[in-house]
């Protein structure tokens, strides 16, 4: 079945031919004075949500538990809204909505390494210098006129440093991610109060000569990302409003949870009704090495309601016809428990887990032995992961960057979607 | 018998296949209870090392009180069981969904009349030692509840948490139901923003045999040392900070009823008893006491230890560890230490099957005495 995309019809053709014709100032009077875009134009959209649990969650007390045996751990597990499909006691709200999900529980990446497991999960390879999904699906998924940023990363400071491993690769920094730290807008967005707007518009006006004039006859590339980079700064500046959750209601702000996984991810719902096309939400401190049951108590029920909120609000709000959610870390966590009661790096069988846009829902796929050291069906590998996500959002992973005069294929060549996970 | 810490020595250790993270002497001393990474409380008669399993949770078992002709048995669904030992082969006395989430501590009052618990919800909760009944919640802590003790007085309780930035214990008077101190634990916090790494909090707290000193431990900043803090009961100040030398968290803290203090926990590959004699105790003349953070003694392990209990008697003390050489255990066992020169196995008139007849209770009565 053929999917609508709205850039194909005729009203937003001509919408954008206003943007195109217009300049940064007049968008800032016109589209991007309104708060929120959520006319059809971004409804029909297609969108990318990574809910990322970075330090890489256990399997056994998330999506594939084994409760009675040497390496289930001591939580229990729970039937859900899938009949038949049970998951761990710690996600009593997910388990509501696992009809909305599908559930890989059959990952096997060979990577029990933070560093490399960010950069892999995330770019569907281990050779470095691809562009990770979010910079990849804000590259595919651009269309002519948009002026946000294609790909906003939200955190909280002071993460391990693997946090922000693999960005855009070749792609460019236009396609890197603009970070968010704690709910801030990036810095600078005011413009001084020294600085008239006339004054602004006349530096601003020097510059586009100076870059013009530089790229007759040169490589275009690194000066047209410079250039991009001040048009986006000017366009954040008129709408740094986007990043402001006090124009979210408190009843959203509340369900949503009061920490910081809870106001990114309303942070997230924001930027995606605005019309930031990719958006990953970083969920800190899954590396439980030490007294796992404590901080998976701690960090599940964070994560869990949040979660399901998300998940029910954006089917409510038909944002998740048109929105993929990934949900995932760089890797699982050890069958085996340690002393310190704590799971070690685990990349060889583990679980994670999409919904929305392009996705079946109600779909447990892969699954592990019985004490879930290995995959016994369905074994998963990151390229798979990667073609899967870039083909439900309609894109072709067999497609090829067309970079310098040089191709790269967008997903490996080694893979291909998991066609029982697409819709 | 005299008791020196110093020459405290293993004289028994019953294995299991599993690591044990919970021990309870019974009230004679005959049997010791333990539960750990499985779904079973373990019995070991202490005399033979026959071994039996009461079986009724779901999960691991975690904590463990005894007292009279009672165990008090909980769990990391929530679950409290109280089996009587009065007769035969322990049976079910009641069961209670005691917390919403793991039961971290639980223990009995000096008249044997109230059971507390401490839980993952943040609350303390006492109930009925008879009925299993609710009598009260104390609601106040802002994190995990890990550490629950009655005064010696049976008219105060002291509960601790695991907050990482901010442990505190919390004292309450049990007629009222009223907080009457909360004490700044925040030595023991062990929080790191960078990684948000939650390692700090109060694990166990416990009260000294006069009920003058409150000691609390785990450990001492990120990666730190095992620790002990005490408190002056009385004007809620912190008196003392005993930072071992051991790189772990002591999970378990208790007073001997001589005086001096002995605290135990464990690191990825090993385990540690440490004995102190408070300053503010003074109960054992010609020891050191605690300044310097100078031990009595301490005392290497077979393993990580999780939890110990005292011998009704005060002889001996069994530690629930796991075992093995690597990182990840290969099982776990109860060791029974001495807290003398002399070895003293215990009583051998026993029937083996954990319950505790009228002979435990004599043998018991004269030991106490």
């Amino acid at each position: 079945m053929k999917r609508l995309t709205a850039c194909n019809q005729s009203e937003h053709v001509v919408s954008r031919r206003s943007i195109l014709a217009g300049t940064i100032g007049a968008l800032g009077a016109g589209v991007l004075g309104q708060p929120l875009l959520s006319e059809e134009l971004h409804a029909r959209r297609k969108r990318l949500l990574i809910l990322f649990q970075s330090g890489g969650a256990s399997q056994f007390e998330t999506w594939d538990p084994k409760p009675g045996t040497k390496t289930g751990g001591p939580f229990r597990a729970i039937s859900t809204s899938l009949p038949g499909v049970h998951i761990g006691e710690l996600l009593p709200h997910t388990a509501g909505i696992m009809h909305r999900l599908a559930v890989v529980r059959s990952v096997n990446t060979r990577i029990a390494d933070h560093f490399l497991g960010h950069y892999a999960l995330q770019s569907g390879r281990r050779v470095p210098g691809y562009p990770v999904l979010g910079s990849a699906a804000a590259r595919l998924l651009e269309q002519p006129g948009d002026v946000l940023p294609g790909y906003v990363s939200l955190r909280r400071d002071g993460p391990k440093a693997f946090t922000d491993i693999g960005d855009a690769g070749f792609l460019g920094p236009k396609y890197e991610a603009v970070k968010i730290i704690n709910g801030q807008p990036p810095a600078n967005l005011v413009r001084p109060a020294a600085i008239s707007e006339s004054t602004e518009s006349a530096r601003d006006a020097i510059r586009r000569r100076s870059d013009e004039r530089f790229l007759s006859g040169r490589s275009a590339r690194s000066i047209q990302a410079y250039g991009n980079s001040f048009d986006q700064a000017a366009v954040l500046m008129k709408r740094r409003d986007i990043f402001d959750l006090n124009k979210e209601p408190a009843a959203d702000r509340e369900r949503y949870g009061d920490h910081d996984f809870g106001r990114h991810c309303l942070l997230a719902r924001r930027l995606l009704e605005s019309g930031i096309n990719c958006v990953k939400v970083v969920h800190h401190d899954w590396d439980a090495h030490e007294e796992n049951f404590h901080w998976h108590q701690q960090r599940c029920s964070e994560f869990d309601g949040t979660f399901a909120t998300l998940i029910n609000d954006f089917a409510d709000r038909g944002l998740l016809e048109d929105t993929l959610i990934v949900v995932t870390g760089e890797m699982g966590r050890t069958p085996r428990i340690n002393n310190r009661a704590g799971r070690d790096h685990w990349g060889n069988a583990w679980s994670m887990a999409m919904a929305g846009c392009g996705i079946e829902q109600g779909v447990v796929y892969g699954k592990t032995n019985e004490d879930g050291t290995s995959v016994v069906d369905g074994e998963v590998d990151l390229g798979h992961l990667f073609h899967t996500w870039l083909t439900a959002l309609g894109l072709d992973p067999t497609g090829h960057y067309d970079i310098g005069g040089g191709e790269n294929q967008i997903g490996t060549p080694a893979a291909s979607a998991i066609k029982e996970l697409l819709a | 018998m005299t008791i020196e810490p110093e020459k405290t020595h293993l004289v028994k250790e019953f294995s299991h296949d599993a690591p044990l993270l919970a021990c309870a002497f019974d009230r004679t001393g005959q049997f010791v209870f333990a539960g750990g990474r499985d779904r079973s409380v373990h019995c070991w008669e202490i005399a033979t090392g026959k071994k039996t399993a009461l079986d009724a949770h779901e999960t691991w078992v975690c904590a463990l009180v005894s007292w009279k002709d009672s165990l008090c048995t909980a769990d990391y669904s929530g679950r409290v069981i109280c089996w009587s030992l009065a007769n035969g082969p322990p049976e079910i006395k009641w069961t209670i969904e005691a917390h919403q989430g793991t039961v971290r501590s639980v223990a009995v009052s000096p008249d044997e009349s109230l059971v507390a618990t401490g839980g993952r919800d943040g609350k303390v909760r006492l109930w009925s030692a008879d009925s299993g009944q609710p009598v009260a919640e104390l609601s106040g802590h802002e994190d995990q509840v890990y550490g629950v003790v009655f005064h010696p007085d049976g008219r105060h309780l002291a509960s601790a948490d695991r907050h990482s930035q901010t442990p505190t214990v919390r004292i309450w008077e049990l007629e009222g139901q009223r907080e009457k101190a909360s004490l700044d634990a925040s030595d023991l916090s062990a929080y790191r923003r960078g990684e948000n790494v939650e390692w700090g909090g109060v694990r166990d707290v416990a009260f000294s045999p006069d009920g003058s000193t409150l000691a609390c431990c785990g450990r001492h900043k990120y990666a730190g040392q095992a620790t002990v803090l005490l408190f002056d009961n009385h004007t809620g100040k912190q008196t003392e900070k005993l930072v071992s030398t051991f790189k772990a968290i002591f999970h378990r803290v208790t007073f001997h009823s001589n005086g001096f203090l002995i605290a135990a926990g464990g690191d990825i590959k090993s385990g540690e008893l440490w004995f102190w004699n408070p300053t503010e105790q003074k109960l054992m003349p010609g020891k050191p006491v605690a300044a310097d953070n100078e031990p009595l003694a301490k005392i290497q392990l077979s393993g990580p230890a999780n939890f110990f209990d005292l011998h009704p008697d005060g002889r001996q003390i069994a530690v629930a560890h796991s075992t093995g050489k690597s990182t990840y255990p290969d099982g776990g066992a109860i060791g029974i230490y001495d807290l003398s020169a002399a070895t003293n196995e215990g009583s051998t008139n026993s029937s083996g099957n954990c319950s505790i007849n009228e002979t435990h209770r004599a043998v018991a009565a004269a030991q106490l005495a």
